[in-house]
């Protein structure tokens, strides 16, 4: 159930490409994939390009993928583990959403962070108190991390 | 023994209708002696615990007739369990004109409780994960009129229709993703909220297309249906095993009421402090602010949703809303910041003075209830003793092992007490509806400390004026004086612990409400509106903390 799910989800990707990101098996296993996520355009970390590892459980997709930032990022809800506080990555997860959707949901959390529901606080306490500063800690993290 | 279906109060409400003979009866919850309160009183003849021992009977009608009073509980196996929780949702059913799908929806969303389930109908259903029936006709209609071969948003597969199973929502998946999704939210202990596969749908699985998957699979859909039963056990408050044995269902604990679960653990895990458990379970989950079992954080962000369905905050514990967008879960910011850190730390000492304030109490009542066991091994030798000697005379003592049977059920009740005195204090109160609050509960706990305190020593006074010899003459009278002083006074504790409730409520520690139950006091500082326990997703983090 499983594979043949992501072989297929692996062929929309291939058919029909989002266009801030890509997804792919990362070898031969078809359980662990490596994605790219471009930093949208409207948010401090437009022109980075930040790697992201996906790993599917067995049980995959009645549970959610395991997805995880490879890049530094500086956002509320990502740690410095590359984790990311995203509900449809827990409880929120549904076996209808697909890899695809993920990726888009991770941009869009990008461009608007949750600062009250922080994986970060700090970073959350910036964000709400000081746009300007966290705007300005972003791109420079971007610019060391993301880019190039 | 649990509550009858109606709700959380409704024990309680039971045993006040039973105190209208106050004649020195106490509530029988002690099992010893309520097996056989049909007049023999000594607690110790086994001819008639035939009916108790199966233990699965309701005893209530069947024994004594003139002993109508003080059945707040019965001990229900399977059957009446399935019984009740029947009449349960019939009664949902009727009131709503609902499937019984919905209605058991409706009573596990809202832990069993009768009152909840009267708020607005829409608001009520969407919380639950609920479709109503307006909105259910027409989206099966239209899911009817599709073609005949679908496309399993799951499995991405196209599957002929029969193979798919449409749920009250409107979604259609193919049988084996559905059979697929139960297994591993059946096995996960998910059962209560078994959801539409759907993305952001999060409707309740119709219980019948549930059951109709999972016809192949006997052992899951078992485990299905016992969990749904199950979680009617779970949710309901305050058991007293026929063995004897008193604990709270909620948290399995002994029983604690008026002091709620949160209360209860708060007071143990204080009392344990140091101990490994305690302090594993301190550092690695926090209880669920609904149904007060410690949730492990098992990764991901702040936002942690328990067993039960409640979403809550690990930072700060409180309760949440589900709804968890880019800008904020609902309804919900705790900025973990200075200033409330530094309230928290005048707000610990507080506490901490409160706290050993009744501790030093508590200690003394548990020194109490230890040497307790030993006054009633002597009173029941006595009896028993007589009973031999003149079996005929036995009716004459049962006011005695009422009072007894009375008097440790109130040092119980004092210790319930206590740690809800500890928790009962509000940060959202007023510091006047507080001290109000303080004081009238310290009265009323003082009153009743006391006379337990009086009937303890009655009783064991009673013991020393009371030897063997003139018990086993067959014409002795009894000591009339003491005996009247022993059944008023185990009356006025048995209504003192009533006054207690109405001051505390049921389940209280939401919002304790003393001034409004004694408004003829002439009191004012009303505390905020009383909320029903009903309210009981409410966060009460600070309640002890």
């Amino acid at each position: 159930m499983a594979s043949k799910r992501i072989q297929k989800e692996l062929q929309d990707l291939q058919r029909d490409p989002p266009t801030s990101c890509s997804a792919g098996p990362a070898g031969d296993d078809l359980f662990h994939w490596q994605a790219t996520i471009m930093g949208p355009g409207d948010s401090p970390y437009s022109g980075g390009v930040f790697f992201v590892t996906i790993h599917f459980p067995p049980d995959y997709p009645f549970k959610p993928p395991k997805v995880q930032f490879q890049t530094k990022v500086y956002h509320p809800n990502i740690n410095s583990q590359g984790s990311i506080c995203l509900d449809i990555l827990k409880e929120q997860w549904s076996p209808a959403l697909t890899i695809s959707k993920v990726l888009l949901s991770i941009c869009s959390l990008l461009t608007d962070p949750n600062p009250d529901d922080p994986l970060v606080p700090e970073i959350a306490h910036i964000y709400k108190t000081d746009r300007s500063r966290y705007e300005e800690t972003a791109r420079e993290w971007t610019r060391k991390y993301a880019m190039g | 023994m649990t509550p009858p279906p109606g709700g959380d109060n409704d024990w309680f409400e039971d045993y006040d209708t039973d105190m209208s003979d106050a004649s020195g009866h106490p509530s029988d919850q002690d099992s010893p002696y309520q097996s056989d309160s049909d007049g023999s009183g000594s607690g110790r003849s086994s001819s008639d615990d035939d009916a108790g021992d199966d233990g699965f009977q309701e005893r209530t009608a069947s024994e004594g007739g003139a002993d109508q009073y003080k059945r707040m509980y019965t001990v229900i196996d399977r059957q009446n369990l399935r019984r009740m929780q029947d009449e349960a949702l019939s009664q949902v059913q009727s009131i709503l004109g609902c499937s019984t799908t919905t209605a058991r929806a409706l009573l596990i969303y809202f832990s069993w409780d009768a009152e909840a389930r009267s708020v607005g109908r829409e608001e009520v259903y969407k919380r639950a994960g609920l479709v109503s029936q307006a909105e259910e006709a027409p989206q099966s209609g239209a899911a009817a009129a599709a073609a005949d071969e679908v496309s399993c948003g799951v499995c991405m597969c196209d599957v002929p229709r029969q193979d798919t199973t449409t749920m009250d929502c409107g979604h259609t998946f193919c049988n084996d993703c559905w059979q697929e999704h139960m297994r591993i939210s059946i096995s996960e202990g998910m059962s209560r909220r078994l959801k539409c596969m759907a993305g952001s749908c999060g409707v309740v699985c119709n219980e019948v297309k549930v059951k109709q998957l999972l016809k192949g699979n006997k052992p899951l859909l078992a485990k299905y249906e016992e969990t749904l039963l199950e979680s009617y056990v779970d949710d309901n408050k305050r058991v007293d095993c026929t063995c004897g044995h008193k604990f709270c269902f909620a948290c399995c604990e002994v029983q604690h009421s008026p002091a709620t679960c949160e209360m209860y653990r708060d007071w143990e895990q204080r009392l344990r402090d140091g101990s490994e458990t305690n302090s594993w379970l301190h550092a690695n989950t926090k209880p669920c602010p609904k149904c007060s079992k410690p949730v492990e954080k098992n990764g991901g962000c702040n936002l942690v949703l328990c067993r039960c369905g409640q979403a809550f905050c690990w930072l700060c514990g409180q309760a949440t809303g589900r709804a968890h967008t880019w800008t904020n879960i609902e309804g919900h910011s705790c900025g973990a910041y200075k200033e409330e850190a530094e309230a928290r730390a005048n707000e610990a000492q507080r506490n901490l003075k409160r706290y050993l304030h009744y501790l030093t109490r508590y200690e003394a009542n548990l020194h109490a209830i230890k040497l307790e066991p030993q006054l009633r091994k002597g009173c029941e030798a006595r009896v028993d003793r007589l009973m031999e000697a003149d079996p005929a005379s036995m009716t004459n003592f049962s006011w005695l092992s009422d009072a007894l049977t009375q008097l440790f059920l109130a040092r119980n009740y004092i210790f319930a007490f206590y740690m809800f005195g500890q928790s009962m204090f509000r940060e959202d109160f007023t510091p006047q509806a507080n001290a109000i609050n303080q004081a009238l509960f310290e009265d009323k706990q003082g009153q009743l400390e006391a006379e337990v305190e009086r009937l303890s020593q009655l009783i064991e006074n009673l013991e020393f004026q009371w030897p063997l010899s003139l018990i086993s003459d067959s014409s002795w009278q009894g000591l009339p004086e003491q005996r009247m002083g022993i059944i008023n006074l185990a009356a006025i504790i048995d209504m003192r612990i009533r006054k207690m409730y109405e001051v505390t409520g049921e389940g209280a520690g939401d919002v304790i409400d003393l001034t409004a139950a004694h408004s003829d006091d002439g009191r004012t500082g009303r505390a905020k509106g009383k909320a029903p326990a009903a309210a009981a997703g409410r966060a009460k983090r600070k309640a002890g903390s």
